[in-house]
């Protein structure tokens, strides 16, 4: 998937999007290659960073929840002081 | 900061299981065996293909491969030789006749080196011999040497086959629902204390609890759900007897904030929910740790008699990052509790002073 980045970003030509997409190659490559674990192919880690997505967004529906909540609460003292 | 000593625990060990969990890499592992059938009595060469091995060095002395008939009898390769990165081939030279009661029967192929370790696939190649012969079979096997097994000094996860990667969401999936009973314990006993001595503060507790662990039990669903995609190929089967219950004891615990949201009177409403909430947990505890078990087939780990939490499904390495992952999961459930809860009792005070 990130030599898809990697041609995508060349073919944008933005130089940020480069230099983001060849700094996550240098970095998926170093910390990967001693393993031989590469994150893109068939090993289905994607089920792994699926399920830490879905968690992740799990509590910040939680806190963005509880944050509603404080604001009419914090809305109700304002408007009875 | 002495109070928080738990949640700086508690990022500490969800840091430890997030990085270790998907930093230690797998052990090495057999995909599969192009060609995997063959006859005996005749010279063979086949191509294994592997999951997590660098093989472009070349093999070294100590690689090895061979087929188990069974306990006693082992056919090593003449030859292991390098295809690709991942790939391996090996000549086998098959006798005539195997010390094996089956015509035509899966077994189980072993590859070894050094620098892999041993990596086993069960029912990976297929034997067909012309005749039943077992005496004979023992008498004309070929002479070899037994040589050892050797194993690299790492850290890895077990490789199972069809989990893959996946294994490492033991560590994600798996601690939500411990750490969802771990709450709603804590609820209970916040509902003891409530029926004990009817404070306020202690039905707030036990509500906030009971939410967390609903949050966690629908998280536990969804990212099963995400899971069981990758690997049963559904989101979702009524046939998994796991499944069932967990939805059982999700609608159990919907039902507890219907019930106190049906309740106006505040006294009534702790009182009734505080019962409620030890007989929920109850129910939940024999739904979710003892009706599986009576299961007799089930894709599911941890069902069908035993539980799952031994054999290759949980070996010592997998411990070693699951059990913190429990413990740093349960506890950020507290944290959040908390939060709700010190929402809950401001709300509760500004509504009593401006009323």
């Amino acid at each position: 998937m990130l030599d898809k980045i990697a041609t995508f970003a060349s073919k944008v030509g933005n130089p940020k999007i480069i230099v983001l997409a060849f700094s996550l190659l240098v970095i998926d490559n170093g910390l990967f290659a001693q393993n031989n674990i590469s994150f893109h192919t068939n090993g289905k880690i994607y089920l792994v960073i699926g399920v830490l997505a879905a968690i992740f967004i799990g509590i910040i529906g939680f806190l963005v929840y509880l944050e509603r909540k404080l604001n009419k609460l914090e809305k109700q003292i304002n408007n009875n002081e | 900061m002495k109070n928080h000593w738990w949640k700086i625990l508690a990022v500490l060990l969800l840091l430890y299981a997030i990085i270790m969990g998907l930093f230690v890499p797998l052990k090495s592992g057999i995909l599969g065996l192009t060609p995997r059938e063959f006859k005996t009595d005749q010279k063979i060469t086949t191509h294994v293909k592997t999951y997590n091995t660098d093989f472009t060095k070349g093999v070294d002395g100590s690689s090895i491969a061979y087929i188990k008939i069974n306990d006693k009898f082992k056919l090593y390769a003449d030859l292991v030789k390098v295809v690709d990165k991942n790939t391996l081939a090996l000549d086998f030279t098959l006798p005539a006749l195997l010390p094996s009661i089956q015509k035509k029967w899966p077994y189980t192929i072993v590859v070894n080196d050094k620098k892999h370790g041993a990596f086993v696939r069960p029912d990976a190649i297929v034997l067909e011999q012309a005749a039943l012969n077992l005496d004979a079979a023992i008498s004309n096997w070929p002479k070899q040497i037994e040589k050892q097994l050797l194993f690299p000094d790492e850290l890895n996860f077990p490789f199972r086959p069809i989990l893959y990667e996946s294994i490492r969401n033991t560590f994600y999936h798996v601690p939500l629902w411990f750490g969802m009973v771990f709450l709603l314990f804590g609820s209970v006993i916040y509902s003891i204390k409530y029926l004990r001595k009817p404070n306020h503060n202690f039905d707030y507790r036990a509500k906030s609890l009971t939410s967390i662990a609903v949050l966690y039990g629908m998280l536990g669903c969804v990212t099963g759900a995400i899971w069981a995609k990758g690997t049963w190929g559904t989101w979702w089967t009524f046939e998994e007897i796991k499944l069932n219950v967990s939805a059982v004891a999700m609608l159990i615990y919907i039902a507890y904030f219907i019930l106190r949201s049906a309740l106006v009177d505040e006294e009534q409403r702790a009182r009734v929910s505080a019962v409620y909430s030890i007989f929920a947990f109850v129910a939940v505890v024999l739904l979710l740790f003892v009706v599986p078990r009576i299961a007799t087939n089930s894709l599911h780990p941890g069902n069908g008699g035993n539980p799952g939490f031994g054999g290759e499904d949980l070996d010592n390495t997998l411990r070693m990052v699951f059990y913190p992952a429990i413990i740093g999961w349960a506890l950020l459930g507290f944290w959040l509790g908390q939060l709700h809860y010190r929402y809950s009792i401001l709300a509760e005070r500004l509504n009593d002073e401006f009323e």
